[in-house]
């Protein structure tokens, strides 16, 4: 049998264990409310959870690409990525999908694995896009908070701009109390 | 025996064991854990000596000795007995709540992030075990048994990280069956910190240059004039009109009172001079003041002391030019303050008069105590009357949903009137899921002094719930446009955006009116006020004589 063939309800059960496994990362309190709300308002981690990792679960077992099996997982790893997570836990769950297989026909398992493997790589790529967009919305926050009209005002009435900042030179100080941004 | 090219070469269990998630002990074992990107920077001496505060000193929350004064158990004791003394509604929230898990999940930063001491409940269970300990029998002879610890150092860093993870947005309020208000609970965590000299910088530093000031972003009064002239010419190139707004001008009739934010910050700038546009085709007699700069105020996320002595200027300032009554911008929690404090922190203005609108005559009965309308009252008033010619086409180009603003949402009911005037301006509005509006709305996650950027992370995981119901009807209508009525979620919103819903851009509602605005003698309008193309332009409008569209 092909990994294509899988049967859905196989496919469902693979779900489902590697869904109880991801919300068991949260702890016992966060994994009861994330699995407990169905409202996806109320509980958008939970539903990205439970709509994405199937979903991921479908176009691996359908054999599409690892970076089409990652995308089904961009809006889990989009919030992992600001969630209190080191890197390795934050795609770790990926992984974990590995040991979820054991209802697939032991001849189809390494290929399956191998897959994930795959996958695991570009969840990885796309994890480091969100983290560098994390960084990107932080800088572009800083520019729309100085202002179009500090930087202008300063150019007038150099030195004092009319803008009490605080110092660079300071150790820690916030990208926005600084002043120092165009 | 396996091979290394076969994965059954691999301790599969081993490798596969769930990586090390959240603590799995009890949250009294669990030290508070201080990463990157989840703290807030703490205040620096300079700005607690502007302010007379005690115990001024330069540390960081990484350091393992916080440097606190000796005695610093006995200080914190006092200062909770105190305020229990003081405040029946804090020594009820201490003694009456079931641990029903009401709130438990209603907090952005928990259903973001999952950590469980950001469940409303748990937060406030820091602080009410360390009254237990010292203020209830129970607590005393049971200790543990019954919910109480000793107040320690980790205690005092674990208040430090959640309190500081607490927007006092008071979602969760709106779900306890008992009413106990967790914003107030932060309030006086955050009060018996800063009696040790702990605060965080981005509330600190803000208080001080208000106390200096009058603004929290330190806009000295030629600051200020040369802030309006750009914004003068701004106004003139986009619509032909070039208006003149009062400073400091003695004997107006209302004194207009705004956050500083607009004066400084994209997006919020077009705000305010949105404001300016619509109070000039009024031919309002206003005024604005380089002393009560600033409507927010930060001293209500330090203590109740300092939101009293950061108020006291706009009555003040009002006193001083002499004006009938005050109008007051799109701003948070200035109107939580105004609504809920500032009468009794300042009051009563017998000085003052109860406002009436200048323009329709209508009597503002609702402010008849404080003196001071919300300019979307003002505004729903104006549009109700028919006293603005409008042409809601102008903002053809945008497709607009509003976020209620935590503040004036849950702190004083401010629901229908945005919503009204948008109505008005704006052909194209859609609103969020229900259980993420009105009074359930989700906060931005940078209000009550959060909103700086070393705590980024924190800041998008609180932002969650939120971004999430704009990306909806960003998917599902084509929204671009996000409304606020708050000038923190002018400031923070555009990043909550660009991280869950690229491409939904922030505004507040008076940008939107002054968008639709007919002007009077304007030019042939090309674009809005931020210069982005109108989908179709108009002809202009011929200056015409008397009342504005009469």
């Amino acid at each position: 049998m092909a990994l294509a063939d899988t049967p859905r309800t196989q496919a469902a059960a693979i779900a489902s264990r590697w869904l109880a496994q991801t919300l068991a990362g949260y702890g016992p309190a966060a994994a009861r409310a994330f699995e407990r709300q169905p409202d996806p308002f109320a509980n958008p981690v939970g539903h990205a959870l439970r709509t994405a990792l199937p979903a991921a679960v479908q176009a691996l077992l359908a054999g599409q690409s690892p970076q089409t099996v990652a995308a089904c997982l961009d809006d889990v790893i989009r919030i992992r990525a600001v969630q209190e997570f080191s890197p390795s836990q934050a795609i770790g769950f990926v992984l974990q999908l590995k040991a979820c297989c054991e209802c697939l026909p032991e001849a189809e398992r390494a290929a399956f694995c191998e897959q994930v493997d795959q996958a695991a790589l570009a969840a990885f790529d796309l994890y480091a896009q969100h983290r560098q967009r994390v960084c990107e919305v932080r800088v572009n926050e800083a520019r729309r908070l100085t202002g179009p009209y500090a930087g202008r005002r300063s150019a007038q009435s150099q030195p004092a701009s009319g803008v009490a900042h605080s110092s660079v030179a300071d150790g820690e100080t916030s990208i926005t109390a600084r002043g120092d941004c165009p | 025996m396996p091979t290394p090219d076969q994965p059954e070469y691999y301790p599969q269990h081993d490798l596969l064991k769930p990586p090390a998630g959240p603590p799995q002990s009890d949250w009294m074992d669990t030290p508070v854990d201080f990463r990157p990107g989840s703290y807030i920077y703490p205040g620096k001496a300079k700005n607690l000596k502007i302010l007379d505060l005690p115990h001024a000193r330069d540390w960081s929350v990484t350091d393992a000795d916080w440097q606190l004064p000796a005695d610093w158990q006995r200080t914190v004791l006092e200062g909770m007995a105190d305020r229990l003394g003081k405040y029946r509604s804090f020594q009820i929230f201490m003694d009456c709540c079931v641990r029903c898990g009401a709130c438990s999940d209603k907090c952005h930063f928990f259903l973001g992030g999952g950590d469980p001491k950001n469940m409303p409940v748990l937060r406030a269970e820091l602080l009410r075990s360390v009254y237990r300990k010292n203020f209830t029998a129970l607590g005393k002879v049971l200790g543990r048994i019954a919910g109480a610890r000793e107040l320690t150092v980790d205690v005092i860093k674990e208040w430090f990280s959640y309190f500081y993870q607490c927007t006092e947005c008071r979602r969760c309020s709106v779900f306890c069956p008992f009413g106990i208000d967790t914003a107030e609970v932060t309030m006086m965590g955050r009060e018996l910190l800063g009696l040790l000299g702990i605060y965080v910088n981005w509330v600190i530093e803000p208080v001080a240059n208000c106390f200096r000031y009058g603004n929290h972003l330190g806009i000295q009064p030629h600051g200020l004039r040369d802030t309006f002239d750009f914004m003068i010419d701004d106004i003139e190139q986009a619509t032909g009109i070039r208006v003149d707004p009062p400073l400091n001008k003695k004997g107006a009739e209302i004194l207009f009172v705004t956050p500083s934010g607009d004066f400084v910050a994209d997006p919020g700038t077009y705000t305010c001079m949105g404001y300016m546009l619509l109070f000039h085709e009024l031919g309002l007699d206003y005024t604005f003041s380089t002393y009560a700069s600033d409507g927010g105020n930060f001293g209500l996320f330090t203590s109740h002391e300092m939101t009293k002595r950061l108020n006291a200027k706009i009555y003040a300032e009002a006193r001083r030019l002499g004006v009938k009554w005050i109008l007051g911008g799109e701003c948070g929690h200035m109107w939580r303050i105004v609504h809920q404090y500032m009468d009794t922190m300042n009051g009563p203005a017998d000085f003052l008069e109860v406002p009436r609108s200048p323009v329709t005559g209508t009597v503002f009965e609702n402010a008849r105590s404080t003196k001071m309308v919300h300019i979307m009252e003002f505004l729903a008033d104006l549009i109700h009357e028919g006293r603005l010619k409008l042409d809601p086409a102008r903002n053809d180009h945008l497709r607009v949903t509003f976020h209620d603003s935590c503040n004036p949402a849950r702190g004083m009911g401010l629901l229908e009137e945005p919503r009204y005037v948008i109505r008005n301006v704006c052909h194209h509005f859609f609103e969020m899921p229900a259980n993420t509006i009105r009074e359930q709305t989700f906060c931005c996650g940078g209000g009550a002094g959060l909103g700086t950027d070393e705590n980024m992370e924190m800041r998008l995981r609180g932002g969650l719930p939120r971004g999430n119901a704009v990306r909806y009807v960003q998917q599902r209508h084509g929204v671009n446009r996000l409304a606020a009525i708050c000038a923190v979620d002018r400031a923070t919103l555009p990043t909550v955006c660009d991280y869950w819903a690229p491409g939904v851009q922030v505004t507040g509602v008076t940008e939107l009116v002054a968008n639709a605005l007919v002007l009077r003698g304007e030019k042939p309008r090309s674009t809005d006020l931020r210069g982005e193309p109108l989908q179709t332009p108009t002809a202009g409008e011929s200056a015409h004589e008397g009342p504005a569209h009469d």
